[in-house]
């Protein structure tokens, strides 16, 4: 994680130093697939980025995007399995990723191209099950039993892999339209510690997949 | 230690040449690339790092041209491809530097050198009028890589456009003793320009062969071309004088598509500049049509000379012999050299007209019939019915020494002015593309044009043509000698 960061620093910096053509992104919606039994609409995101052309050819861009489900508080529900008892779980969750990106135009990059790059980031999701009932083997209904009540996790994800996409010059207005394919190092399992959440509903992907559109301005 | 990896995976795709030869036609030039000497063509240059994938070269050889240019190498995509999916890491993304990123498409890069333009030549008038393509609208022009070129191709666009690709060739003839503009035959302006010019030039484009590799929206190749010069009379249309059937090959290096044909032609014009005895044939052409413009033989009586006392009298007898032309369009001078009404102008006195009126300083008017023009030298003879009419004797102008006095008679600027006479002295001698003039300071007006330079002895010696009118510019007025006058009207004065 520590590397990650340390390696986004030295490009950003450097970055700077080349600068040939840049722009400012605004993402919105984008829709990243986070849960392995739950579709990519599940996770709705907005935020925002940096683009930058070395040349005609070659470009790069960082963002940084939260999902907006937890604004609306829609989580997700599901039934967790210990010892003949079943317990259903409310979760709501709170994920933000930021990542770097390139791209390699098929055309010009100063008229409408379409590009083909990579991508590598960092996603953390917060993930916090409130246990809302369990029932027992034999059909009854309690309050509690031995989940815990409240369950609390934090992880740190990288996805990476290819990005595809469609974008306009950055001189002036532009928009892009793009979608991710990869693999999310890290993900397979819930944030949770405990074993009876493995392999719920919760958790989380290893299979990177996003689509989404952004509008920004350059200069 | 993966960074090391990915580089090195990189340039595995840096399969192509990093080297170029630079040779010239001619041979043998000096090579220095950004102002050092490095060698002479064929020279071998080798792609350096940190030229940051651009060097500027330039090439000298003693009697021709310097040739600079930046030497451009193509940029590999396939090695940016693979540094934007390996993250920007291997190359570092914007290192432009980087060797691997460039390489030359071709082998050998030839450079036409052409001839050096020496300064003190007479620049010679040369109207162009447009190309006429000769290649057939369906025909294949060539390749760029592995798509067929025809006129429809955007490479080609010179030639669907022929005054564009006149155009290029009037461009490549600037700064050369060619002074070429394009002209419209059949237009007033144009065949105006093209009877002074006594020749013009029509490029017929014959054949052309494009093969271009693309690379990164830039172009290497060859363009060959044949395209016949022809050089046509001025004075008899449609006659060709000489031609030149040339083949040329154009080498493109680094070019924007829509460039290479318009470089190809500006490139075959100026090898035609350089052409043995080129300059030499269109002066030959030009004396020999202005010779020509002289007509047949007028013969006219000399004067009986017009009598003066002394100094005192001189000028106020003389004024009896300078009229004032009038055309429908204004007015200008002109002089009386025969007693039986025989007038000297200007040619553009009397512009295209057959007959003017001609108002005498005694206060009658005549019609006068246009006997004949020369436009090249702008003198005209006009006949005025009349006998015993006071007319100017013939000076010799060949004997006017520097700072001789002059006198300009004449009418400026409005008719009221009628024979005004103005003083100024023989300032030089002057030659434009085969034209003599005396250069004077005498005051030289707007109607006074056609109007006798008077030397001390009372004899015409000149034509008052023209004047420099320039803000700042005073003094600077211009006469036809009248030797040169009577020759290029072809007028015999009998005993």
């Amino acid at each position: 994680m520590q590397h990650t960061i340390l390696f986004l620093l030295c490009t950003i910096s450097a970055v700077v130093v080349n600068a040939q053509a840049s722009g400012i992104r605004f993402i919105f919606p984008e829709f990243s697939k986070v849960y392995g039994a739950k579709s990519m609409w599940n996770t709705y995101q907005l935020g925002m980025g940096y683009d930058h052309d070395f040349n005609e050819r070659l470009s790069m861009g960082f963002d940084a995007v939260i999902d907006l489900q937890r604004a609306t508080e829609s989580g997700l529900s599901s039934d967790v399995t210990y010892q003949g008892y079943t317990g259903s779980y409310y979760l709501s969750d709170k994920v933000f990723s930021v990542q770097y990106r390139t791209a390699f135009a098929l055309s010009d990059n100063d008229e409408g191209h379409l590009y083909l790059g990579t991508f590598i980031g960092v996603r953390t999701v917060k993930q916090t099950a409130e246990l809302s009932y369990v029932t027992d083997p034999n059909g009854y209904s309690y309050d509690n039993g031995p989940f815990v009540s409240t369950a609390e996790g934090k992880k740190a994800l990288i996805p990476l892999g290819l990005r595809f996409g469609l974008r306009g010059s950055l001189e002036g207005g532009y928009a892009d339209l793009y979608t991710q394919l990869g693999y999310v190092v890290g993900g397979g399992g819930s944030t949770f510690t405990q074993a009876y959440f493995k392999g719920t509903d919760f958790d989380l992907t290893n299979m990177a997949f996003t689509l989404g559109l952004a509008y920004g301005f350059g200069w | 230690m993966g960074s090391l990896g990915l580089t090195g995976c990189a340039s595995m795709l840096n399969n192509g040449r990093q080297s170029l030869t630079i040779n010239s036609d001619p041979a043998g030039a000096t090579v220095y690339e950004n102002g050092a000497e490095v060698g002479t063509t064929p020279y071998t240059y080798s792609y350096d790092r940190t030229d940051g994938g651009l060097v500027t070269l330039e090439l000298r050889k003693e009697g021709l041209q310097d040739r600079s240019f930046e030497l451009t190498p193509g940029r590999r995509t396939s090695v940016l491809l693979v540094d934007a999916l390996l993250l920007n890491i291997p190359y570092y993304a914007g290192d432009n530097k980087s060797t691997a990123l460039f390489y030359f498409p071709q082998k050998e890069l030839m450079v036409n050198m052409y001839r050096d333009m020496p300064t003190d030549v007479q620049m010679v008038d040369l109207p162009v009028i447009t190309a006429e393509n000769k290649v057939a609208p369906k025909a294949t022009l060539g390749k760029v890589g592995t798509r067929k070129l025809d006129l429809s191709s955007r490479e080609c666009d010179e030639l669907e456009y022929p005054d564009q690709f006149t155009s290029s060739i009037l461009s490549g003839m600037r700064e050369t003793y060619l002074d070429a503009r394009t002209v419209r035959l059949a237009t007033q302006k144009g065949d105006e320009a093209v009877r002074a010019a006594k020749v013009y030039l029509k490029p017929v484009v014959k054949s052309v062969d494009i093969q271009l590799t693309d690379l990164e929206k830039r172009m290497y190749g060859n363009v060959e071309m044949d395209i016949e010069w022809r050089f046509m009379s001025g004075v008899d249309k449609d006659s060709v004088l000489f031609t030149f059937d040339r083949h040329t090959r154009y080498p493109v290096f680094a070019e924007p598509p829509m460039e290479v044909l318009g470089n190809a032609a500006k490139d075959a014009a100026r090898r035609l500049v350089d052409e043995d005895g080129l300059r030499e044939r269109l002066a030959k052409v030009r004396d020999s049509g202005l010779a020509r413009s002289k007509g047949s033989v007028v013969q006219l009586t000399t004067p009986v000379p017009i009598a003066f006392a002394g100094r005192k009298d001189m000028l106020t007898a003389l004024v009896k012999a300078v009229v004032t032309v009038e055309t429908k369009k204004g007015h200008g001078s002109g002089f009386l050299i025969t007693n039986d009404g025989y007038i000297l102008t200007n040619a553009h006195v009397v512009e295209d007209q057959g007959t003017v009126k001609v108002r005498f300083q005694q206060g009658f008017t005549l019609e006068g019939t246009v006997m004949k023009v020369n436009r090249d030298f702008d003198v005209a003879l006009i006949k005025t019915p009349g006998n015993d009419m006071p007319a100017l004797s013939i000076g010799d102008d060949a004997n006017l020494q520097l700072g001789e006095e002059l006198f300009a008679i004449g009418t400026p600027l409005d008719e009221k002015l009628g024979q005004t006479v103005t003083r100024g002295i023989m300032s030089g001698r002057r030659e434009f593309e085969g034209r003599s003039f005396i250069q004077t300071d005498v005051s030289i007006n707007p109607g006074n044009s056609g109007g006798p330079l008077i030397d001390e002895t009372g004899k015409v010696v000149g034509v008052a043509t023209l004047k420099i009118s320039e803000t700042g510019v005073q003094g600077i007025g211009f006469g036809v000698p009248m030797s040169k006058a009577i020759e290029m009207l072809n007028i015999e004065f009998l005993k």
